[in-house]
């Protein structure tokens, strides 16, 4: 299979009042036909700007890509003119109300998407406007399409975001934590939606989240980022049976298991560092517990084991 | 019994006539009694809407009660001036925490509102406050902005453990937080609890956390309890559909759950509750019955609202 979208050695620069920092810093991950990649790592990691540096919406102002690649059907996409924003790439983001005009119709809105990238008429998009979100869930487009945002509800409003990614069929959907904003049983329902877009469509999905539990029920694979790297690369399934990546072993036995009560709940001691100042060697030895004297000095490159990538001097070696 | 309420309401007004009188009124918490024992952690759970935070501001003091009793340590809590013994944490410390303060001044302000006049014995407790919660003495110095969000919210502990309360109220004490960070917090609360002989009410949506920390479980919808008693019991047997459907929507890692996942639908507006029991518009078990009010009743040792076991 080939991949759809391929990062590669991707570098975001940043600079904020005078510090300069990178983030991410050196990503490479592929996103393959119908595959939906779930993106994970705690604020700071860089998992957001990858996104952004694929949708070409880095701020100008502050940040610039300083190297590495993005390929998208073959495409450059950091050196592309015309971009494919919106009809092959679409993104939907984490708070809907911030990312919905507050002062035009649902409908107008979503309209718009088509009147611009398809110059169709305002009465042949709300057709199709209305026969995608009643795909998606919301109970009688027809009036809804009349309402304002502030008239939906959070679930619905999120439903309205989907659909407006969805208007063109696009070949990749990027979701930034979708349901991180929104109450569980409003987050199952819209987990359960992706999964019935991955199964109908032949849309391929990169889910970011912070919370690997979400991610479970819905990636086929997982890249797990810390401090604007890549740590681990692998197929859900087997990540949360045995994790490599110490980081990603942390991550795991930190989320509160339902089956156990009162017990000390194990935790990865210290911060996520600042990246103004990494530390030196692979970023995340201050908090390993499994640290070797290798650690701090040298930056471990990926190991790989069966289908699997890791970055941790533990693996080096291992699958040659 | 440290804290008992007794049909509690609050009401707020949303429409008012020309003379500014409130004609219409918004029903945040209707009829909620309780009472949470000494030492043990009595969480409140349900969606956002269904008056969790509500119950938490009328505790603390922030609100007044519309009508109804709250009896702390069998005095109403009313007549108590400026209790150090109730204490709040919020959610989320970036908008808690004064950001330009020192984290010296945020802890020790308590103490001086509270009348402790001698300034070394101030220091001294806040030095000793800071220690307790895993920080070091350097943050004193610092402003918000310069602490992650971990230590941050160990500030926000700090603060209210300085006056020495007997009851925390934590509101959502770890969502605004990084997975691998809220772990580290709600170690610490359970420390410190056991450390200073806490009592806490812990007002979140997330379960895991209840399953984990909480002795007693109220879960509420749309302002009314639905279902209320020991939280292994209920985690484990869930009588009322909507704790049901609230434990089905928990994502789990090792399984594929919400495939099961069988609640419909979005809490209604408290505007406009539905009429009879409130939750029947997204339940899958309703019948005619449900356009009545249920009767809060007393079910395999706890109380639950539903027609069902009836």
């Amino acid at each position: 299979m080939n991949p759809l979208l391929s990062v590669e050695d991707l570098m975001v620069e940043f600079r904020v009042s005078g510090a300069i920092f990178r983030a991410p810093d050196g990503v490479s991950f592929q996103i393959m036909e119908d595959e939906c990649v779930g993106l994970v790592g705690e604020s700071g990691s860089g998992k957001s700007v990858t996104a952004l540096a694929i949708m070409g919406l880095v701020p100008k102002t502050q940040g610039r890509i300083v190297g590495g690649r993005i390929l998208f059907e073959g495409q450059d996409l950091t050196k592309i003119i015309k971009y494919l924003r919106g009809t092959k790439i679409s993104m939907v983001f984490q708070n809907p109300l911030n990312s919905l005009n507050p002062n035009m119709k649902i409908g107008r809105q979503l309209s718009e998407v088509l009147e611009q990238h398809y110059g169709m008429s305002y009465a042949d998009a709300i057709v199709r406007v209305v026969e995608v979100m009643k795909q998606l869930g919301i109970p009688e487009p027809e009036k809804m399409v009349e309402r304002y945002p502030f008239e939906y509800s959070g679930g619905m409003r999120q439903r309205a975001m989907i659909a407006m990614a969805m208007l063109c069929n696009p070949k990749l959907l990027i979701a930034d934590e979708p349901t991180t904003a929104l109450d569980v049983t409003i987050q199952a329902q819209i987990i359960q939606l992706f999964k019935q877009l991955k199964n109908q469509s032949r849309t391929s999905i990169l889910f970011i989240s912070h919370d690997l539990s979400v991610v479970s029920q819905i990636a086929d694979r997982v890249v797990v980022m810390y401090a604007g790297k890549v740590c681990e690369i692998s197929p859900v399934r087997k990540i949360f049976d045995k994790p490599l990546h110490p980081y990603t072993e942390g991550l795991i036995s930190s989320i509160v298991d339902m089956k156990q009560r009162k017990t000390k709940l194990k935790s990865i001691e210290g911060n996520v560092p600042s990246l103004i100042d990494p530390p030196t060697g692979c970023r995340f030895h201050p908090r390993c517990s499994r640290k070797m004297q290798i650690c701090s000095q040298k930056e471990p490159g990926f190991f790989s084991k069966d289908d699997r990538l890791v970055k941790c001097w533990l693996y080096e070696g291992v699958g040659k | 019994m440290l804290l008992k309420v007794e049909n509690l309401c609050k009401d707020f007004p949303v429409e008012f006539n020309v003379f500014g009188k409130p004609i219409r009124f918004l029903r945040a918490v209707q009829e909620v009694s309780f009472e949470v024992e000494q030492g043990s952690v009595f969480s409140i759970v349900g969606e956002s809407g269904s008056g969790k935070s509500t119950i938490a501001r009328v505790l603390s003091g922030i609100y007044k009660p519309s009508s109804g009793r709250i009896l702390y340590r069998d005095e109403p809590l009313e007549n108590r001036k400026r209790s150090f013994d109730i204490q709040m944490i919020f959610q989320d410390p970036d908008s808690s925490l004064d950001p330009r303060k020192t984290v010296a001044f945020i802890v020790e302000e308590g103490l001086h509102i509270h009348g402790i006049k001698d300034r070394r014995e101030r220091k001294e407790l806040v030095l000793e406050t800071i220690k307790s919660v895993g920080l070091t003495e350097d943050v004193l110095k610092k402003f918000p902005h310069q602490l992650s969000g971990g230590q941050k919210q160990r500030v926000a502990i700090a603060r209210s453990l300085v006056l020495k309360p007997r009851l925390l109220i934590l509101d959502e004490p770890t969502s605004a937080l990084d997975v691998s960070v809220q772990a580290q917090i709600l170690n610490l609360l359970m420390e410190i609890r056991e450390i200073h002989q806490l009592t806490y009410i812990l007002i979140t949506h997330d379960l895991k956390i209840v399953n984990h920390l909480s002795d007693q479980i109220m879960v509420m919808y749309l302002g009314q309890v639905m279902e209320m008693g020991e939280t292994e019991q209920v985690m484990q047997d869930p009588l009322h559909p909507y704790t049901k459907g609230l434990l089905a929507s928990v994502p789990k890692v090792d399984s594929d759950n919400l495939s099961k996942f069988s609640m419909t639908g979005e809490i209604s507006s408290p505007l406009n509750p539905p009429k009879g029991c409130v939750f029947r518009t997204r339940c899958p078990l309703a019948f005619d019955k449900c356009q009545e009010r249920p009767p809060l009743i007393v079910h395999r040792n706890r109380k639950v609202r539903c027609h069902l076991y009836g």
